[in-house]
């Protein structure tokens, strides 16, 4: 009997699922001790509605027969549905390029000041050496002014 | 005919053997839905739907598997959905009272519905612990039939129903002791 009350005691104190489960398992289901303080098959059968005593059969069937068919007049019209859901998504998908290609072009002449000014590009180059059919060429490097375009234009040199 | 030959049968369209199946199976079911719901008319709600949405998934169910579980685990899900727009309509209702009080509700207690029980005694148990006890008294089921209906683990299964049980064993000693 301490023992079951043990056990009773951590049944009622660690509501973890598992663990009850456990001791259910181990011990309970197995005392009769702890098996007299569960209702019987019986007791419990006589409080509830079994077929035996559930009154007049239920007539489900016409109900669900309507049913079933009013669902198999609908589905042509549920195929029509899933036509426009297909169109919603291609209306879906045209509105996105449109977005997308807006995008582009709102973003297309931006350039993040990261990339510096004309002369922080220009120091950039260095050019040890140049050849042009295979004798040595002169460069020359370009820079139009409020530009970051670089020329750099070489020379065989005469 | 067996069970298996007459879903093989309504796969093919024959709608007319699913009355079939559901004759075998309304009575067991419309107990088990008056059970947990304690309400005639719930009950043959829940079973309609739980009939209507076993032969749209009939495709879907195993042929090797108990059509009886599977059926009772829709009809389960069914019983709770009826509970949940229950609750939903009395809290409803009871906004309405509060703002128009002229206004009589016709049912404003949802316990006053679930009074349809069989016994007083059930009222004191949960749902989940009402249908585990069903299946386990009047289909015979063992925790591990239980857990496929409920579809939880067996361990799951066997902690509700113990706590069921010893709940009922305590109010019968209660009303015992007070006679």
């Amino acid at each position: 009997m301490p023992r079951c009350r043990m056990i009773d005691f951590l049944y009622v104190n660690l509501p973890l699922k598992m663990w009850r489960g456990f001791l259910l398992r181990r011990h309970i289901e197995r005392c009769a001790f702890c098996q007299a303080k569960l209702a019987g098959r019986e007791a419990v059968k006589s409080l509830m509605v079994s077929e035996n005593n559930l009154g007049p059969r239920p007539s489900l069937w016409p109900r669900v027969k309507t049913r079933l068919v009013s669902l198999e007049e609908d589905r042509p019209k549920g195929t029509a549905l899933s036509g426009q859901k297909r169109w919603r998504w291609v209306a879906a998908a045209v509105a996105l390029l449109i977005v997308g290609l807006a995008s582009f072009w709102l973003l297309k002449g931006f350039r993040p000041e990261k990339m510096g000014t004309g002369e922080e590009v220009a120091s950039r180059f260095r050019i040890n050496y140049l050849k042009v059919e295979d004798k040595p060429a002169q460069a020359y490097l370009y820079q139009p002014s409020e530009s970051n375009l670089i020329i750099i234009w070489v020379e065989k040199s005469t | 005919m067996e069970e298996k030959e007459l879903i093989v049968s309504c796969l093919h369209g024959n709608r007319e053997d699913f009355k079939m199946i559901m004759d075998r199976h309304s009575a067991p079911a419309m107990a088990m839905a008056m059970n947990i719901l304690g309400n005639r008319d719930d009950a043959e709600d829940a079973c309609q739907e739980a009939f209507i949405q076993a032969y749209l998934n009939l495709a879907r169910f195993d042929l090797e598997k108990s059509f009886k579980n599977w059926l009772y685990a829709i009809l389960y899900r069914r019983c709770l959905d009826q509970l949940r727009r229950r609750r939903r309509s009395f809290v409803l209702i009871n906004k309405v009272q509060r703002e128009y009080p002229q206004v009589q509700a016709a049912d404003p207690d949802p316990s006053s519905r679930a009074s349809g029980l069989p016994s007083r005694l059930l009222q004191y148990l949960k749902p989940k612990e009402r249908a585990v006890l069903c299946l386990w008294a009047n289909e015979g089921y063992t925790s591990q039939e239980i857990s496929k209906v409920l579809h939880c683990s067996s361990s799951t299964a066997r902690v509700y129903l113990f706590q069921a049980r010893k709940k009922i064993k305590k109010r019968l000693e209660t009303e015992n002791a007070s006679m």
